[in-house]
C-alpha cells in the first residue's frame, strides 16, 4: 500500500511537470495565461514534492532526528503549512488563468481582439495624425 | 505548532469553495470553463470532507486500530487524496490551455455597441 502512495506522488509531480511543458509549448499563442499556468504549477511542485525529496536526503534526516520533538513538530508544521498556502495559491491562479482566458472571445480572436482592445499609445495617436504636430 | 498546519487546511479548503462559488457564478457566461474548474475543485475537496483523517475524532478511532491497519487506511487515504489531485489539475490544464468550447455570450442590452470599440 506504500507503493501505491508513492506512485500516485509520482503521478501527481509528472501531471504537474507536463503541464508546465505544455504551457511552454503553448507560450506563443497566449504568453499570460501560460505564465499564470507555469507559476500555478511550479508552486506545489516546489513546495510539496522538492521539499519532499530534500526530506529524504540522508544529511537532512539526521539533522532532523538529532533536533528535538518539539522542534520536529515546529519543521512539520511549516512544512505542511508551506504546501497547504502553496496550494492555495496555485488553486487561485488556475481560477484566474481559466476564466480571464474565457473572457477574450475565441481562440482565433484572441490576438486581434487584445490588440483592439488596447488604447492607442501618445506614439500611435501621433503617427495616425500624420506625424505632423498641430504647431506645425 | 498543529495549528499551523490546520490554518493552511482551512486557507486551501476555503479558496476552493470560493472557486465552486465563482464558478457557479460564472456559470451563465462561460458554461464549460465553470463545469470543468467546478469538478476540478471539489474533487479534493470531497476527498478531504469524505476522509478527514486530520479530526480529532477520526484520530482516535485510528489509534485504537492495530497497526497495520492503520498503515493501511492512512497509504489508502493519501493514495486517494493524491489521485483526486492530480484528476483536479489535469481538468484545471484542460480549462485554461484546451481548446475553447464556451460560445461567446450575446450582449442583447443596450441594443447596438457595435461603434463603441
Amino acid at each position: 500500500m506504500m507503493l501505491v502512495s508513492r506512485l500516485t506522488s509520482y503521478l501527481v509531480a509528472a501531471v504537474l511537470a507536463a503541464g508546465i511543458a505544455l504551457s511552454i509549448a503553448r507560450w506563443q499563442r497566449n504568453p499570460r495565461i501560460a505564465m499564470l499556468v507555469i507559476i500555478a504549477l511550479g508552486l506545489p511542485l516546489v513546495f510539496d514534492f522538492s521539499l519532499g525529496c530534500l526530506c529524504r536526503l540522508p544529511a537532512y534526516l539526521r539533522w532532523f532526528y538529532a533536533v528535538t520533538p518539539s522542534e520536529r513538530r515546529l519543521i512539520f508544521g511549516i512544512r505542511e503549512a508551506a504546501a497547504q498556502i502553496a496550494r492555495a495559491a496555485s488553486c487561485v491562479l488556475f481560477l484566474v488563468a481559466a476564466f480571464r482566458r474565457r473572457g477574450e472571445g475565441t481562440e482565433q480572436q484572441a490576438g486581434a481582439v487584445s490588440r483592439k482592445a488596447r488604447p492607442p499609445s501618445l506614439l500611435e495617436k501621433w503617427f495616425r495624425a500624420g506625424g505632423v504636430s498641430p504647431q506645425q | 505548532m498543529r495549528w499551523v498546519g490546520v490554518l493552511g487546511g482551512f486557507l486551501n479548503q476555503t479558496v476552493m469553495i470560493a472557486g465552486i462559488v465563482i464558478a457557479i457564478v460564472r456559470w451563465r457566461h462561460h458554461p464549460w470553463t465553470s463545469r470543468i474548474v467546478g469538478i476540478a475543485l471539489a474533487l479534493p475537496l470531497a476527498v478531504t470532507l469524505l476522509f478527514p483523517l486530520g479530526l480529532p475524532s477520526v484520530e482516535q478511532w485510528l489509534g485504537r486500530l492495530p497497526g497495520a491497519q492503520r498503515s493501511l487506511v492512512i497509504s489508502l487515504d493519501s493514495a486517494l487524496w493524491k489521485a483526486a489531485r492530480a484528476a483536479s489539475y489535469v481538468l484545471l490544464l484542460i480549462a485554461t490551455l484546451g481548446p475553447r468550447r464556451d460560445r461567446p455570450r450575446e450582449d442583447t442590452r443596450g441594443g447596438d455597441r457595435s461603434g463603441e470599440a
